[in-house]
């Protein structure tokens, strides 16, 4: 038994086998055939010289052809098998092709067609990035998919290197069907119709990207899209050799990029009397804030603060933003960076909450380049730094005790209070004495301090914290005082 | 920028000889400041270059003069005119440099927060400038000589953001240029009219 001549069995979709042959020579025009397959069903077409068939099974199928009129020859019989069969997939089509320029970023979008399948089958896609000025590949990358009986839009987002103003980008894709079960040839889909994108024309001399922020150390292309002759180009002081790309558009490659001042590093394209450039911003991402640290000075407001961790090298707009969250309320606030001038006080203040004590922060520090967090779970009647008692005030009890009192502004009636007392007593040691006491609406306090020398000028100065303790406030004014003399005794 | 040497009289040195008239001694105060004025310029370029980074300030780097609202270079044949013809496009000049001064010192303020120095130079020539713009307007009145009056409030120089930072950085040093050829042109004509100067 032979095998017809250059039969050719292509299959697109695993469905139907597309079956063709070579019409032997002196065959006149409008030859047709009957062509019976040997399997179940002993099934018999008539037709030309190319057959649609059901797909057979694997094995071999005994194939009768019989020429009926136009055809010099007899009967001839031949082997078929799914061997021999080749699948190729249709031709993809690519549904949409869009880019956004900002960010250098092309977006592929392709309907993989997989109703026509009848099965789950993996899928291989190719995708080609082609530069217009000799249509040289600058991206191929394979993007593997399952077919899965239903007709899938797919998307591929690409983000080139160099800035898609700078030349008109192509793009195409194919695809190669890996079916398991299938075990004839499998081959690549023909490439689909090149898509492309380009930068709107104009007259006028641009430099890309503008004004991009990138990580420092990375590389970044840079281009200038013009119709006059570029004589040169620098990056700061350093000048770059020309890559020419379409027309009179040249770029530059800058590798390994340092970090920026902040006003960012110039890249200038000398055309003959003019100059043309754009600011590379080269920094880094925000370091994780350290020395995450909240607390109260009055129980009515929190404050944190935070040092940044390493700069990043970008500033104003570009700088760093900080958002505090709280998660128990929910409630966050946001500070941003551009406002701090050279002394670093980074810090946010929080609405202290009634009936809540707990607050579980959490500081997430962005950039264009990245974002981190710090967190930190406190108890806020546990982290009071109370500020500085004033109005401290003495009255005279007798000649050895007097009331000290004074001013400590804060919400402090649900929790204790810890002062101490200096007393100085003129050429001689302080003395230290401590009082607790519970905290007041109205903020002034008041305490006795006895045992003193009658007659004789002291010198007292208040300072608090709480219990638990958590830090003390400064040390308030001195308050100088002449005790009452002693009433002498009968 | 030329400066005329030695043709002006210092009224500290002798000012009890002849009694300067009100105007001599207006054109005198006037004439001061547009020489303080000018070496704050100086100053302030420097400084401006010196934040910009490369190639700014770098021997060679010399971007176009590109055009800014409402403020032309002096032109060349500005030291032929009458000295009242060239203070008033003196007048004119330095009352549209604030506002220019301005959009640069906002540019900067994003560009470099942290350069205090610079932002603070840019707000006093801005104030200065219009003090001085004002100075020489009241002189021009005093000489009989009917002064443009201040220009269109136009809006400031085309660079803004959408232009890019580079083109942005550029017209900074532009404007940072004209203010300081404005200042040198102004102290120079007014140096004409000074006690002692060329009648």
């Amino acid at each position: 038994k032979r095998t017809l001549p250059d039969l050719k069995c292509v299959t697109n979709n695993l469905q139907v086998w597309n079956c063709s042959w070579r019409v032997p020579s002196g065959t006149g025009r409008g030859a047709a055939y009957e062509v019976c397959i040997e399997n179940r069903s002993h099934s018999c077409y008539q037709l030309e010289k190319d057959i649609k068939i059901p797909p057979l099974l694997p094995g071999d199928y005994e194939i009768t052809v019989n020429p009926l009129y136009g055809f010099g020859s007899s009967k001839s019989k031949f082997i078929l098998n799914e061997k021999n069969v080749s699948l190729i997939p249709e031709t993809p089509e690519i549904l949409n092709l869009s880019a956004d320029f900002s960010t250098s970023t092309l977006h592929l979008k392709w309907n993989d067609k997989g109703s026509v399948f009848p099965h789950y089958s993996n899928v291989i896609w190719e995708i080609k990035v082609l530069h217009k000025k000799n249509m040289e590949i600058v991206k191929l990358v394979t993007y593997s998919t399952t077919l899965n009986g239903k007709d899938t839009v797919h998307h591929w987002n690409w983000t080139s290197d160099m800035p898609l103003e700078c030349a008109i980008h192509y793009v195409g894709i194919r695809c190669y069907i890996d079916d398991p079960q299938f075990s004839g040839r499998k081959e690549w889909s023909n490439w689909s119709l090149l898509k492309n994108i380009s930068w709107p024309p104009d007259s006028q001399t641009e430099v890309f990207p503008q004004d991009r922020v990138v990580l420092a150390g990375s590389d970044i292309t840079v281009c200038c899209v013009t119709q006059e002759r570029v004589l040169s180009a620098q990056i700061g002081s350093t000048h770059c050799p020309l890559i020419h790309l379409d027309g009179e558009n040249v770029a530059i490659k800058i590798r390994n990029i340092s970090a920026s001042a902040s006003s960012g590093t110039n890249v200038v394209f000398s055309v003959e009397d003019n100059i043309f450039g754009t600011v590379v911003f080269a920094g880094y991402p925000p370091d994780i804030p350290q020395k995450l640290n909240c607390e109260t000075y009055d129980l009515k407001e929190i404050i944190c603060t935070w040092n940044p961790g390493r700069p990043t090298s970008l500033e104003g707009p570009r700088s760093t933003s900080y958002t505090l969250f709280e998660s128990f309320s929910g409630k966050y606030n946001r500070f941003s960076g551009n406002k701090v001038s050279t002394n670093e006080s980074y810090q946010l203040f929080f609405q202290i909450l009634s009936n809540q004590e707990i607050y579980n922060f959490t500081l997430n520090a962005q950039n264009l380049l990245g974002q981190t967090e710090s967190t930190l779970l406190i108890n806020v009647t546990e982290k009071v730094h109370p500020r500085i008692p004033t109005s401290v005030k003495v009255k005279d009890i007798n000649s050895t005790a007097v009331t000290l009192s004074w001013h400590l502004p804060g919400n402090f009636t649900k929790i204790k209070l810890l002062c101490q007392i200096k007393i100085n007593k003129t050429n001689s040691e302080h003395e230290l004495r401590s009082v607790t006491m519970r905290g007041v609406e109205s903020s002034n306090y008041l305490t006795t301090v006895d045992k003193l020398n009658p007659y004789t000028i002291y010198t007292f100065r208040i300072r608090c914290s709480t219990d638990p303790f958590w830090k003390w406030s400064k040390w308030s004014k001195e308050k100088q005082y002449l005790t009452k003399e002693a009433i002498p005794s009968k | 920028m030329s400066r005329r040497e030695g043709s002006l009289e210092d009224p500290q040195a002798d000012s009890s000889a002849s009694p300067l008239t009100h105007l001599e001694a207006k054109i005198q105060q006037t004439h001061s400041l547009a020489r303080l004025l000018t070496k704050y310029a100086e100053q302030l370029l420097q400084e401006y270059v010196q934040h910009q980074g490369d190639p700014f300030g770098l021997p060679g780097f010399s971007p176009p003069r590109l055009p800014v609202a409402d403020l032309s270079d002096p032109a060349p044949g500005h030291a032929d005119l009458p000295v009242q013809e060239r203070l008033r496009l003196d007048a004119a000049a330095l009352a549209a440099l604030p506002q220019l001064l301005d959009v640069v010192r906002r540019l900067q303020a994003e560009l470099n927060p942290r350069a205090l120095r610079l932002l603070r130079r840019l707000e006093d020539a801005a104030r200065q400038v219009r003090a001085l713009g004002a100075a020489v307007e009241a002189l021009l009145g005093a000489l009989g000589a009917e002064s443009r009056g201040p220009g269109p409030e136009h809006a400031a120089a085309a660079a803004t953001d959408s232009a890019g930072v580079f083109p942005a950085k550029v017209l900074g040093f532009r404007v940072c240029g004209l203010y300081l050829e404005w200042v040198s042109r102004t102290e120079v004509d007014l140096g004409q009219l000074a006690p002692g100067g060329p009648a």
